[in-house]
């Protein structure tokens, strides 16, 4: 793939910016190249989304989840398939579930009739359950995680600027054997450079390399999971980010305070997975649905809905992904039902979390 | 079932091929399409005597609130009966409207069930079909015609329509299997090239 075809929007001045990332001293060995792949139209559909958050609702509302339902039944082949007989007045309720087994069986049966494929991309992923997944997804849906993950922020006050204040805007910390590690640009923060980096040693020159680039490029965000988060404990760079953002296991209050007190910032917990991409954030009192476009359910084994302080799966129905639409999607999580002061679910004890 | 003096077969089916532009547009299902079938269906009850307040009557073809594609071609259905139906020579008598409302229900939504409708107005036979089934739920035979010979030809249309439906099932399930490998090539190429660069874990 050609760099223009990966940051169609990335002028000349970008670009130097990102090759002087490429080339830093302290940079690690990069391995992979990746962009956010939106052209004009697509970057102002997004940003269109991000704007539309402020007013928007933390879940789904009924109507529009009955009508998104109608026409996932009829568009897309596993759910028309599974749902032969089913009629709308039946109720959302009477619809069958799915789960990643079905997802990591038949991905394709995902896909709507009509969804064009030039666009597709994919994720792979082993989840929680180990079923291996190669998710279908499309970049307008991946990048609008960042103004879901803008929302979550929001929520602790924090607000990106993005631009070219600081080196980075946006750095994806991981803490593994084996990943990519790239330099791109998010023309939806003003072409902030973002950096996804792993913080393995034998991704870098010299062991003293993590901590300096960390330095260097002063990240306004930094997003990662908890391995990732505990190994930057420990190598406490100098940096002042706005926020910690985590996400893909369970962030335990410890390390969360700790990380808090170490970078002066909040830390958020984010629930996200391939899938749906961001689902909700950490409150006080449990995970608070996040997108108005993804509605949240709590279902026993016989997919009867769980009452108030019952533990459930959590079940998705939904999303923003053209080429994955959820419908009743069982996640292989499980929390308990709890509610909010004004009477809005909450995911209290969420549990299964792992990398995908 | 009783003769209308007058009344010819070749007739009603030349009608329902000159179906007016009005009759053919997509029925309003949820928020698709833009005929309101409910206000059409009343207009015919209206027509053929009906007096009292439709409303019973014509609840069941509202658009709902939801797209549902075999209400569709139902609807359409409907649409092509309504047009068929307001014709002058079929027979007007105490019971008719509620015959109709009966014929629009349960029978044209099976119809609808073997029947394309785009291929109903095309296909003499598949027309024929039509007259005949709107005729037997009047109670009405076509001068000429005895009742048992009005039931055989009937029948004998239905068995090609559930012929044909086989067909296209077949047509349909191929166009599955035929995109599904489309997809599945799809994502093992794209599984080679890079994604889009994620700004989180997950």
């Amino acid at each position: 793939m050609k760099e223009r075809d990966r940051q169609p929007l990335l002028d000349d001045a970008g670009r130097e910016r990102l090759e002087a990332l490429r080339q830093h001293r302290h940079a690690p060995k990069w391995n992979h190249r990746a962009g956010e792949r939106l052209d004009a139209a697509a970057l102002q559909r997004v940003q269109a989304f991000g704007k539309s958050l402020a007013k928007a609702p933390f879940s789904m509302p009924r109507e529009e989840r009955n009508a998104f339902a109608g026409r996932a039944v009829r568009d897309v082949p596993l759910y028309r398939r599974l749902a032969k007989g089913w009629h709308p007045e039946d109720g959302f309720e009477a619809l069958p579930t799915v789960s990643r087994e079905d997802l990591a069986r038949e991905p394709w049966s995902f896909v709507p009739d009509a969804a064009e494929l030039a666009d597709l991309i994919t994720y792979p992923t082993s989840g929680t359950t180990g079923h291996p997944l190669l998710v279908p997804s499309h970049p307008e849906a991946v990048a609008k995680y960042l103004p879901l993950m803008a929302r979550a922020l929001g929520r602790h006050g924090v607000t990106l600027e993005g631009g070219t204040a600081r080196p980075v805007g946006v750095a994806l910390l991981g803490w593994q054997k084996h990943t990519h590690s790239f330099v791109s640009a998010f023309a939806q923060l003003d072409h902030a450079l973002f950096v996804k980096l792993n913080l393995e040693p034998d991704d870098w020159r010299s062991p003293h390399d993590p901590r300096l680039f960390l330095q260097s490029i002063d990240a306004e965000l930094l997003t990662g999971d908890p391995l990732a988060f505990s190994e930057l404990l420990r190598l406490s760079p100098k940096i002042q980010p706005k926020a910690l953002l985590s996400t893909a296991m369970s962030l335990a209050p410890g390390l969360r305070d700790q990380l808090a007190a170490q970078f002066a910032c909040p830390v958020v917990d984010v629930y996200s997975m391939n899938e749906a991409g961001p689902i909700a954030y950490a409150t006080p009192t449990g995970f608070t649905p996040l997108a108005p476009d993804l509605t949240v359910e709590l279902l026993q084994a016989d997919g009867m809905a769980c009452a108030a302080g019952e533990r459930g799966e959590v079940t998705l129905t939904g999303g923003r992904n053209p080429f994955l639409p959820l419908l009743r999607y069982r996640t292989g999580d499980y929390a308990a039902r709890g509610v909010d002061a004004k009477g809005n679910l909450v995911l209290e004890g969420l549990e299964g979390r792992e990398p995908g | 079932m009783k003769t209308v003096p007058g009344l010819r077969l070749e007739r009603l089916v030349a009608r329902l091929a000159a179906c007016p532009p009005e009759f053919l547009a997509p029925p309003r299902v949820g928020a698709e399409g833009v005929v309101a079938v409910d206000v059409v269906v009343g207009d015919l009850l209206v027509e053929l005597g009906y007096a009292e307040d439709s409303w019973p009557m014509t609840e069941p073809f509202e658009p709902g609130t939801v797209f549902d594609p075999d209400r569709a071609r139902h609807f359409r259905l409907v649409l092509f009966a309504a047009w068929l139906l307001r014709d002058p020579e079929l027979p007007r008598e105490a019971g008719t409207p509620q015959s109709v409302a009966r014929f629009l229900g349960e029978p044209l939504r099976s119809l609808a069930a073997v029947v394309e409708p785009a291929r109903l107005l095309d296909e003499p036979e598949r027309r024929e079909e039509f007259v005949r089934h709107a005729l037997a739920a009047l109670g009405a035979l076509v001068e000429g015609e005895t009742q048992e010979e009005a039931e055989n030809r009937l029948e004998t249309l239905n068995s090609a329509s559930k012929q044909h439906l086989s067909a296209v099932l077949r047509a349909k399930e191929e166009a599955v299997l035929r995109r599904a490998d489309a997809v599945r090539e799809a994502m093992v190429r794209k599984d080679a090239e890079e994604g889009a660069a994620k700004g989180m874990r997950e």
